[in-house]
């Protein structure tokens, strides 16, 4: 019997072996040198303990995805956000920036995210990161006023923001599907925060 | 006819041939390829499983890698006995996407040399989003031309749909047409997602020459008809916003 395999933790670990003895080089690079052998032998492993580098590898494959998940999404996007956008993930997921032991990010998180940024039309690229869950956080400022928004990986938004509106600072926190964000978020017009400084009509 | 968001997903150029490279040939063609799909390549495998003595012999193979560009949007696979271009979301046109095609051939050619071809596909995955809520039942009749008709009394609210047309031959080349819909996992909020699949290929190429570009125009021309015939004024509205 013959069957193909796309199986992801096979090529998690079939790079992961191909990157290990690495340091600093991209994995492209490295796993270039490597011969035919070396890819057999790694898929030999399959199955077996995982290689130190395990990480190194998966993130590799996860950043693959995100930008196939901006791709996709793409056509709503503005050719300059989605460029930065791209370049800020890359950022974010250059594995010389990552230690083994570091929770791997969440691509379904990321899939959130982008979906929020497409339903809020988001104009002002946000800051992104990287809670210890996993999960990707996006944030947003706006001279003073702050706006942190966590993406989980079943479109569940968790916000944190301070607001100064008629001189007076708010502070707020919540949980909400995706597609209740701008509404519970309204009183605190979001919208402020996400057009763009020389855009911002909205506020 | 050029819309503001193009509803293609993916593109794909394929090119099969009668024989089948080493692994190693394809360990070399990968490399060439690293200044063009610097992201890390994906190795894909086959997995071999037999009874023998009594027990299970598993045996892993390499047959190619999936590469992808700086921006994760444009792909080449490269397999034994084929190699194709795609790209997904950012389509630059035909003429972009067709020159990325030869230049990918050449560094293939380079490696493996000038193969026997014996099959061209050309394919088009375009996404329709329409504003719609979750459980809002939509006529996709509205958007495709391509959507067959459900009695009354067999509908539900299941709202499932998945169709597969096959045709052909079509044209000089004698192009065979597998065209498909399928809803979708909605793309964005608020919207409801349809697929529509175009699929063409042909196995009236006998060498690699000018004549493939011929065959491939000719087969970009019956994919853009094709798509054209399948969608409705409402559709070409939605590409427009």
């Amino acid at each position: 019997m013959t069957a193909a395999i796309l199986d992801p933790t096979f090529k998690a670990n079939m790079l992961a072996q191909l990157a290990s003895g690495t340091a600093g080089s991209s994995l492209a690079a490295s796993s270039r040198e490597n011969t035919i052998q070396e890819l057999l032998n790694s898929a030999a492993a399959m199955g077996t303990s995982q290689s130190d580098a395990g990480n190194f590898g998966e993130l590799n494959i996860l950043l693959v995805k995100v930008l196939e998940q901006i791709a996709v999404l793409g056509r709503y996007f503005e050719p300059e956000f989605k460029s930065a956008l791209i370049k800020r993930v890359q950022d974010l997921l250059d594995p010389s920036e990552w230690g083994k032991e570091d929770a791997l990010p969440s691509a379904a998180s990321f899939h959130t995210l982008l979906r929020l940024l497409v339903s809020i039309n988001a104009e002002k690229q946000p800051g992104l990161g990287i809670a210890p869950n996993g999960n990707f956080v996006a944030a947003w400022h706006d001279g003073e006023d702050r706006f942190f928004v966590e993406a989980t990986k079943n479109d569940l938004m968790k916000w944190v923001l301070s607001r100064t509106i008629e001189t007076q600072k708010e502070r707020a926190s919540g949980e909400a599907k995706i597609h209740r964000f701008f509404e519970v978020t309204r009183a605190w017009r979001p919208e402020g925060y996400i057009a763009h400084a020389s855009n911002n009509n909205r506020k | 006819m050029i819309y503001k968001r193009p509803p293609i997903q993916e593109a794909v150029i394929e090119i099969r041939f009668t024989t089948n490279v080493s692994p190693e040939k394809l360990v070399e063609v990968e490399k060439d390829n690293a200044p063009n799909y610097p992201l890390p390549p994906i190795p894909n495998a086959m997995l071999d499983i037999e009874m023998q003595n009594g027990g299970l012999r598993v045996e892993q193979r390499l047959v190619g890698f999936i590469l992808t560009g700086p921006n994760g949007d444009e792909k080449q696979t490269i397999g034994p006995n084929n190699f194709s271009v795609s790209i997904i979301g950012s389509y630059p046109g035909w003429e972009k996407f067709v020159e990325r095609f030869k230049r990918d051939k050449q560094i293939w050619e380079r490696r493996c040399g000038r193969l026997t071809p014996a099959r061209l596909g050309i394919r088009f995955v375009n996404r329709l989003d329409v504003p719609a809520r979750p459980d809002e039942e939509v006529d996709w009749a509205t958007y495709l031309n391509t959507i067959f008709q459900i009695p009354d009394k067999m509908r539900s609210k299941t709202n499932e749909l998945q169709m597969r047309y096959v045709g052909g031959p079509l044209g000089v080349g004698q192009w065979q047409l597998t065209l498909s819909v399928a809803k979708a996992q909605p793309a964005i909020l608020n919207h409801q997602s349809i697929v529509l699949d175009i699929d063409i290929g042909s196995t009236q190429i006998t060498k690699v020459d000018e004549s493939l570009y011929e065959l491939l125009k000719e087969g970009h021309d019956l994919k853009n008809s094709f798509f054209e015939s399948s969608i409705t004024d409402a559709a070409r509205e939605l590409f427009k916003k």
